[in-house]
């Protein structure tokens, strides 16, 4: 009786520690590299000469317009570097490569202070959304531009849309469904 | 429980892990008490992730048609405020943002939810987009054109009142599927109350089990009670039966008492709708009833070990009986029966009895009259003559086929034993009244005819007060040798 419950527990033990054992996340990044940064943090941001397609404003440390705020047209924005990687798209339910500048390389060039703690998002319609300044720096979140090698236009959810690696972290969707904000416009640091 | 040391091997240590039974009835129990808060804390989770719902925290695909309409909207207020000053590419961004909300309706995540109603009304929209499309290009080739305006604006009108149409209807429909977050609490509630009445059932099984244990044991003790061994094997029987019991009340009463407790607070928390809350009622109501049963019969084990000391004082009969009947009105008016209490007024004023005892041998024979009479009388009568208390109770029930008479005080028992028995209980009262009046020095008897009713009678011996009063009576001295 006694032994077998010893080796009962014996067999039990190993399994309640591993069962235990927390996720691991990959440690070798699942994203690729696509181009490489040469406007980097620090540097001056240049006027843009193609269409605007976003608007930086609030607390940011550097400026190129008039009004003190950042203007970027899409080639600006892709001179900070890009990466893509595979996501399972939330909406659609479907795998998506998306391309785009890390939030947080971003966030390096706009020089935003360290007291700042959350972006308000504003897309072409109505829709505003803050997102923790933390989310954006603990995991690669795009600024997609292109989704599946095709720049997203306003007519999907372009012109740039924030995209969280779901398939590589662990998220709470139903809070960050929410922070997948479509056809950005303008974004208000605070 | 075969497993009981013979008479002339020595009881040794191993003893108290000799029942491989009562090993696995304890792994059992925790096992169930383990399920219970694993059901508890499901249910709390579900009763989360039920308010994060209904708050309507939704992300866009969960809301294809507001969206629509709003875009739909904004770009109807756009054509018919902006007929002067027209930038094209302004419109053109609207249609844009439009057109990706109308893609969502398309997308298989989204059509996967969609009934057969909204799919209809989709059908109904298609020709019209295309319209908006057609109209939308020849109003920017030629801005002036105030026919293709109006109707364009007569277009836009339509449609986005044919969405909110689509949406309102979609979102009585959703709100339809919010019932299944709570059909799945309710389940849980189900679930839980199966576990408890498996713990139910556990404790029956870990009672008879522990009834057979100390039976058993007892013989073995009466045939090792010659040998030097006896001593200490009886010592340590009783140990470990003063620890199981002491287990037993601390490790069922305390999870108990916790869920209950718990329930209890669930039940105020006001997040529960009608149903729930009344599943939670009786999920209470039956943890309570189990509590009920575990000390029941942890009573009668205590009696039967001998650990329930009768301790006699001075008390009024009257009294005492005049209480009963308050507590037992109730009953009485439940079920909407006669009631009756007569007390001899040769009854001395004062007794030497235990109270306790003898209270519990009078509401447990009341309550059993209650409970299997469902119409005419149940009485209660109080004799006294001769230095003999009898209490005499009566009632118009269902009654007691002859051949019972002998077994209705073996624990769980009920006359009618079968799955199906109309009447519930632990069948533990009888079995309680028997010992106590026994250690009373008293007799219990029954008159009972099937269809008649029953008629308990007890008679106890006492002392009327102003004798000196009775030296504490242990009932393992009064029991035979």
């Amino acid at each position: 009786m006694f032994r077998k419950l010893f080796v009962l527990i014996l067999l039990l033990v190993p399994l309640a520690i591993a069962a235990c054992q927390p996720l691991t996340t990959e440690e070798a990044p699942f994203y690729t590299q696509v181009s490489e940064a040469t406007l980097n943090a620090g540097d001056e941001i240049p006027a843009p000469t193609g269409d605007v397609i976003l608007t930086v404003t609030g607390n940011i440390g550097t400026s190129n317009a008039e009004d003190g705020s950042i203007q970027m047209d899409r080639e600006t924005i892709e001179r900070v570097g890009q990466i893509e990687y595979n996501v399972t798209d939330p909406f659609e339910n479907v795998d998506h490569v998306y391309r785009g500048p890390r939030m947080s390389d971003l966030l390096a060039l706009w020089q935003v202070p360290d007291d700042a703690t959350q972006i308000e998002v504003h897309a072409l319609d109505d829709y505003v959304v803050t997102v923790p300044i933390a989310d954006l720096k603990n995991t690669p979140v795009l600024f997609a531009l292109q989704q599946d090698g095709e720049y997203m236009p306003v007519s999907t959810r372009g012109p740039a849309m924030l995209v969280f690696p779901y398939n590589n972290f662990e998220f709470n969707q139903q809070v960050y469904n929410d922070f997948w904000a479509w056809q950005i416009a303008s974004i208000n640091v605070q | 429980m075969t497993a009981i040391a013979p008479a002339k091997a020595p009881v040794t240590r191993r003893f108290v892990f000799l029942s491989p039974t009562i090993t696995i009835l304890g792994i059992v129990g925790i096992l169930l008490l383990v399920a219970v808060i694993a059901l508890i804390g499901t249910m709390l989770r579900q009763i989360e992730a039920n308010r994060i719902a209904t708050g309507f925290n939704f992300s866009t695909a969960n809301r294809p048609f507001s969206q629509l309409e709003h875009e739909a909207m904004q770009t109807l207020v756009y054509v018919t405020e902006n007929p002067e000053d027209f930038d094209a590419a302004r419109f053109q961004q609207d249609l844009d943002v439009l057109a990706s909300r109308w893609e969502v309706v398309f997308w298989p995540t989204v059509q996967a939810v969609f009934p057969q109603d909204i799919k209809d009304n989709i059908d109904e929209m298609i020709p019209m987009w295309d319209s908006i499309q057609d109209l939308s290009a020849e109003w920017m080739a030629d801005p002036q054109n105030e026919e293709v305006h109006a109707e364009l604006a007569q277009l836009l009108s339509d449609f986005s009142l044919l969405v909110f149409q689509t949406d309102v209807r979609y979102q009585t429909i959703r709100g339809l599927t919010l019932d299944n977050f709570n059909q799945s609490t309710e389940n849980l509630l189900v679930a839980l109350t199966i576990v408890l009445v498996l713990l139910v059932g556990f404790v029956i099984i870990a009672a008879y089990a522990m009834y057979r244990f100390v039976q058993a044991q007892r013989s073995a003790e009466a045939k090792t009670r010659a040998a030097l061994a006896a001593e200490s094997a009886a010592n340590e029987t009783s140990q470990f039966k003063d620890q199981f019991l002491a287990v037993m009340s601390h490790e069922l009463r305390t999870p108990l008492n916790a869920i209950i407790g718990f329930l209890g607070i669930m039940g105020m928390s006001g997040k529960l709708d009608e149903r729930n809350t009344h599943m939670l009622q009786r999920t209470r109501a039956n943890a309570e009833r189990l509590l009920i049963l575990i000390n029941d019969i942890l009573d009668l084990s205590k009696i039967e070990a001998g650990r329930m000391e009768l301790v006699p004082s001075a008390v009024s009969p009257r009294e005492l009986v005049g209480r009963w009947q308050t507590q037992m009105e109730v009953l009485a008016k439940q079920k909407d029966l006669k009631f009756t209490v007569t007390i001899d007024p040769h009854l001395p004023d004062e007794i030497m009895i235990d109270e306790n005892a003898v209270t519990k041998i009078g509401t447990n024979l009341l309550s059993n009259a209650f409970k299997f009479t469902d119409e005419g009388e149940v009485s209660l009568e109080s004799k006294y003559s001769d230095r003999q208390w009898y209490i005499i109770v009566r009632d118009t029930g269902i009654g007691i086929p002859a051949h019972m008479h002998n077994h209705i005080f073996e624990s769980f028992r009920q006359v009618d034993n079968s799955f199906k028995r109309p009447y519930g209980g632990t069948g533990l009262g009888l079995p309680i009244v028997q010992h106590l009046v026994k250690a009373m020095n008293g007799t219990v008897r029954v008159d009972s005819e099937p269809g008649k009713g029953s008629t308990f009678t007890v008679t106890l011996p006492v002392e009327p007060v102003e004798k000196a009063a009775a030296p504490t009576v242990s009932v393992s001295q009064l029991q035979p040798a």
